[in-house]
């Protein structure tokens, strides 16, 4: 892993388009600034992990005999989801 | 096409019944193609034949990777994802074209079903465009395990909407 040691205001530049910066320090958190192109994701590790994790959870799921699709034959979407009356 | 699952059998489907995720979803990278299906009836939800509520999405290429969504509204009337869909992946789509659905969890213990549902990271399909994509809220305080229906101990196939 590369390791660099930065102040607050210094940035570290990833390829040609991703800056990270260091927002402010105290101690033992550290708030940073992430400037990337929008189909660079970027999330906190936990939960990006949990979401993963989650994810292995209902994949192939055991309800196939609660939830049967409804004559094995596909679907569109509803064009607009139902949403509460405002 | 034909689809091969494990759970339905081969299904005949139409290049305009998938979605393709091109980033993958979170666990499983590499871009996606899934068939949407409409779920049968789960009892409690309102599953009706023309408003359907729950779908299943069905990975192309693995038989045995489908995941159960719902439409997250009828169980989560106040649900509202404030996200910036402006990306890559949404860059050209109409805010009517927009579906989301949410992945729910099945948790059997013996007999017991429990059903959870993550509302922190929604699945957003551009209807129109076939393309789709889970995203994780980063606002907001929506759970990854969601409450959304329990079978009875007495009543393996009974649903009860929570």
């Amino acid at each position: 892993m590369l390791i660099l040691t930065r102040k607050k205001g210094q940035s570290i530049v990833i390829a040609d388009d991703i800056v990270v910066t260091v927002i402010e320090a105290s101690g033992d958190q550290v708030r940073i600034g992430v400037d990337a192109p929008r189909h660079i994701a970027v999330h906190r590790e936990e939960v990006y992990s949990q979401i993963s994790k989650e994810n292995e959870a209902a994949r192939a799921p055991d309800a196939a005999d609660l939830v049967k699709p409804s004559g094995a034959t596909p679907a569109s979407l509803p064009k607009r989801p139902p949403r509460p009356a405002s | 096409m034909h689809v091969e699952t494990t759970r339905f059998g081969t299904i005949e489907a139409r290049p305009e019944d998938l979605v393709v995720f091109p980033d993958g979803i979170p666990g499983f990278a590499g871009k996606r193609e899934m068939l949407v299906m409409a779920g049968g009836d789960l009892l409690g939800l309102e599953n009706e034949a023309d408003h359907p509520t729950l779908f299943w999405l069905q990975d192309v290429a693995d038989p045995d990777l489908a995941f159960l969504t719902a439409v997250p509204w009828s169980a989560y009337p106040d649900y509202d994802i404030d996200a910036d869909l402006d990306d890559d992946v949404f860059g050209e789509s109409e805010p009517d074209d927009i579906c989301v659905l949410v992945i729910v969890t099945v948790r059997r213990d013996g007999e017991q079903a429990l059903l959870t549902t993550n509302l922190r990271a929604p699945v957003v399909i551009d209807q129109s465009r076939r393309v789709g994509k889970q995203i994780i809220l980063e606002e907001g305080d929506w759970p990854v395990r969601a409450p959304l229906a329990e079978t009875k101990p007495d009543e393996s196939a009974s649903i009860e909407a929570s």
